[in-house]
């Protein structure tokens, strides 16, 4: 199997009136990965993926999946492709089974592949029992796994989820994140994934690529992202009764620090110098008669690499 | 194959919902149905007809007798101004103004108030009232007609019996004035006699005493020959007063005899004859003898125009606003699959209404199936629907939601329905309206059905009529292509 690029985006553009979308964004996703793309709600997110699926063209740039451009040779790319939306995209009328099999002839497979694909996906994403059952009637993930479901009953190389777990409990987020896990793993299928919730990115995806401004402004592996702060650590800081406006002015005085950010009754400082930085907060501490209760170091998260980003 | 399964798909999803299905497949029929028992007649009924005059006559009355039957119902009111309120206000549909003490030497005319904005029945009303005081006219006109053609007859006996004495009379005053002549010509001859009886005395010498007697005789006689000789001149003047007579007799004799031949030469002597010599008999070409019958055409053709415009728009619709549209949209399925599996399945679905329909029809009627007839009607209404149902996804296609798609749908269908005959005959728009019209799918359809239901024409029979059908078809198919190809409402 090919390692990289297994798909290409090279130089899109996209723009809806005046509103540019996506400027010049240059993406390469590797084969066999969980790939997920962050951005802020808005971003164009779902729009790079309709892009990718073929269902919008772009303005201007090429998508190429295994060196193939998918404009040039669109049906049989799509034949390798599986997309869920966000809503979910299947007839709410029609059962689990009725669905699959009606899928499984749109994507031209034939009725015994279809007959044997069905149980194996309901076993895969656990819903053997509910075969008969009516689309719109199943529960919230059990939809979204019947979603999952359809983008995969073609077998695709590739399948594309457009915030899998939106509007989803925390629970059967983890149920979704899972599966997805487990369809990667034992389909050995590709998975690209937007989302706007970095904790699903960190525990899901291999790679990820930040969506901004139109554009990818980073991407790489998880910790590829988290090493943009490689020499930064936060201090977390909390006192009592926390009047930190000594230490603010310190800081802001200080050239080894690079930001600071007050998140309740905590006080988070950034700096490439943490432990001198702390040294010199316990004796403002001191001298401000403030009881220190709680005080420690720590790497920025993935959330606020992004964050830091994305600003 | 897979437009086998979008077919089916698409028959699932409708025969899911149990309610839904049975409107879509029994509806038109129970539209059919209710239609035929409301109009399953060919006359009006429960007609209000408002009457006033300022006085009536026997003559008024009996018109309003004659109006009056099981259909119509005569309101006599009291003043003109109600009359014409009553119709206004919709609780008569027409108002009767007769002349005061109308008879027939009265010049004025019945005066009808109606209705015009009710433009279908105001039509209908007039065109039988018209008829009935049109009977009644007919019924005076012929009175009228036979007192003249009495008295005519009457004067044609008593001339044809009478003039045979005019020569007669002729005779008797001709011979009357040739006595006369003769008497006037005697009496021209008449000498007196006075100086003959002096002669006589003369030549006798008769004593004056001896003639005495005889000399006052003849001057006596002379007197009453110059009395007589006088009186010849009236005599004269008689003569010529009889040549005059004659003359007259003469004139009138040619004169009555002018007067029979015309009398005979007049060849129609009944009265239902001269008084309506053109008899006119209105016979239908058509076989249907109720509304329903003559209406059916027309009533098929709203249900598969409405049905096809609006049932082929929501299966696009729900298609497009369904949450399955977008994987559908990026399988490897051409986009023309998923618009000749929608077609194909509003068509099954209309072809089912309209089986239904006639199963219904001809299990009701128990009429004859002729197949060959069936097969005619059914390649009529496949290629109907097809415009329809393609006019329907064309719609379905341009619009975003199905509000609008819906609103679209039904302008557009009630556009089609205005612009028949079906509402208002063609021949009151404008020419140029006109022209444009006669292409109207609608007018087009009803025309073929009318064709192959009401006059057993074969398709062939109407094949320029296919023709365009076949080109709406083909423009339909191609906008229908297009649009879908540049919308995706996601």
């Amino acid at each position: 199997m090919p390692r990289a690029p297994f798909i290409e985006i090279k130089e899109v553009s996209k723009t809806f009136g005046k509103n540019v979308v996506l400027n010049n964004l240059n993406l390469k996703i590797p084969y066999g990965e969980i790939f997920g793309i962050l951005g802020k709600s808005g971003s164009g997110k779902s729009t790079l993926l309709k892009i990718l699926i073929g269902f919008i063209p772009p303005d201007k740039g090429n998508i190429f999946f295994q060196s193939r451009d998918i404009n040039y040779d669109i049906f049989e790319v799509r034949k390798e492709f599986g997309f869920a939306a966000q809503e979910g995209s299947f007839y709410p009328n029609l059962t689990v089974e009725e669905n699959l099999k009606y899928f499984g002839k749109m994507y031209n497979k034939n009725s015994d592949y279809i007959k044997k694909r069905i149980p194996k996906l309901l076993e895969l994403v656990e819903l053997s029992k509910k075969e008969s059952a009516i689309a719109g009637k199943l529960s919230a993930g059990m939809q979204k796994r019947l979603d999952i479901a359809c983008s995969l009953i073609h077998d695709p190389k590739i399948v594309i989820l457009d915030e899998p777990t939106q509007d989803l409990d925390p629970a059967l987020r983890r149920e979704i994140l899972d599966l997805l896990r487990k369809i990667n793993k034992e389909e050995e299928t590709t998975i690209i994934l937007t989302t706007h919730l970095l904790g699903e990115a960190e525990v899901t995806c291999n790679k990820v690529a930040i969506l901004h401004n139109n554009t990818i402004v980073k991407q790489g592996t998880i910790e590829e992202l988290e090493d943009i702060f490689s020499g930064t650590k936060e201090i977390h800081l909390t006192t009592s009764p926390g009047d930190y406006r000594m230490i603010v002015d310190y800081i802001r005085k200080n050239k080894n620090v690079e930001g600071v950010k007050r998140v309740g009754n905590k006080l988070i400082v950034y700096s490439q110098d943490a432990e001198n930085v702390m040294k010199e907060i316990l004796t403002i501490i001191d001298k401000e008669n403030e009881e220190l209760i709680e005080i420690g170091l720590q790497k920025p998260s993935l959330d606020e690499t992004f964050e830091y980003l994305t600003k | 194959m897979k437009l086998f399964y979008i077919i089916k798909k698409n028959f699932k999803l409708l025969t899911r919902n149990k309610g839904s299905a049975l409107v879509v497949l029994l509806g038109p029929l129970v539209l059919m149905l209710l239609i035929s028992l409301s109009f399953n007649n060919s006359t009006l009924f429960d007609i209000k007809i408002g009457a006033y005059s300022e006085s009536y006559s026997e003559l008024s009355e009996s018109v309003l007798a004659q109006l009056e039957d099981e259909q119509y119902k005569v309101v006599k009111l009291e003043s003109e101004q109600e009359c014409i309120d009553s119709v206004k206000s919709e609780n008569l549909q027409l108002c009767l103004s007769i002349p005061k003490d109308l008879d027939v030497k009265s010049s004025e005319s019945l005066t009808f108030y109606v209705d015009n904005s009710k433009i279908n029945l105001v039509y209908l009303i007039t065109n039988t009232i018209s008829s009935k005081i049109s009977l009644k006219s007919e019924e005076l006109s012929t009175d009228l007609t036979t007192q003249i053609v009495n008295v005519l007859n009457d004067a044609n006996v008593k001339i044809a019996a009478e003039s045979p004495n005019i020569p007669s009379v002729e005779t008797t005053l001709s011979s009357t004035e040739s006595k006369i002549a003769e008497v006037n010509s005697q009496i021209s001859g008449l000498k007196p006699i006075s100086s003959e009886v002096s002669n006589v005395k003369t030549s006798i010498n008769a004593s004056n005493l001896d003639f005495a007697n005889l000399t006052s005789l003849a001057s006596e006689l002379d007197s009453k020959i110059a009395e007589l000789k006088s009186s010849s001149n009236d005599l004269s003047s008689l003569s010529s007063q009889i040549a005059l007579e004659k003359e007259k007799i003469n004139k009138l004799n040619s004169a009555l005899n002018s007067i029979l031949t015309n009398i005979n030469s007049i060849e129609i002597k009944e009265i239902g004859k001269i008084v309506n010599p053109i008899s006119t008999e209105i016979t239908p070409v058509t076989s249907g003898s109720t509304h329903l019958g003559n209406a059916f055409p027309a009533l098929l053709m709203i249900v598969l125009m409405f049905t096809g415009i609006v049932l082929s728009a929501a299966t696009v619709m729900d298609e497009k606003t369904s949450k399955a549209y977008l994987r559908n949209y990026i399988s490897p399925t051409p986009s023309i699959l998923f618009i000749i599996g929608d077609y194909i399945f509003s068509l099954l679905i209309m072809i089912l209404q309209v089986i239904v329909i006639f199963l219904v029809i001809i299990l009701a009627t128990k009429a004859p199936v002729n197949y060959t007839e069936l097969l005619n009607v059914l390649g009529a209404i496949i290629l109907i629907a097809s415009v329809f149902i393609l006019l329907g996804m064309f719609i379905g296609y341009i619009f975003k939601n199905s509000e609008t798609s819906n609103m679209a749908s039904i302008s557009i269908a009630a556009i089609l329905l205005f612009f028949s005959s079906t509402v208002l005959p063609l021949e009151t728009l404008p020419a140029t309206i006109r022209e444009i019209v006669k292409y109207n799918p609608f007018v087009l359809g009803e025309s073929l059905l009318r064709q192959v239901i009401i006059f057993k024409e074969t398709l062939e029979a109407s094949y320029l009529i296919m023709s365009i059908f076949v080109l709406y078809i083909a423009v339909l198919a191609v906008l229908t292509y297009f649009t879908r190809k540049l919308n995706k409402n996601i």
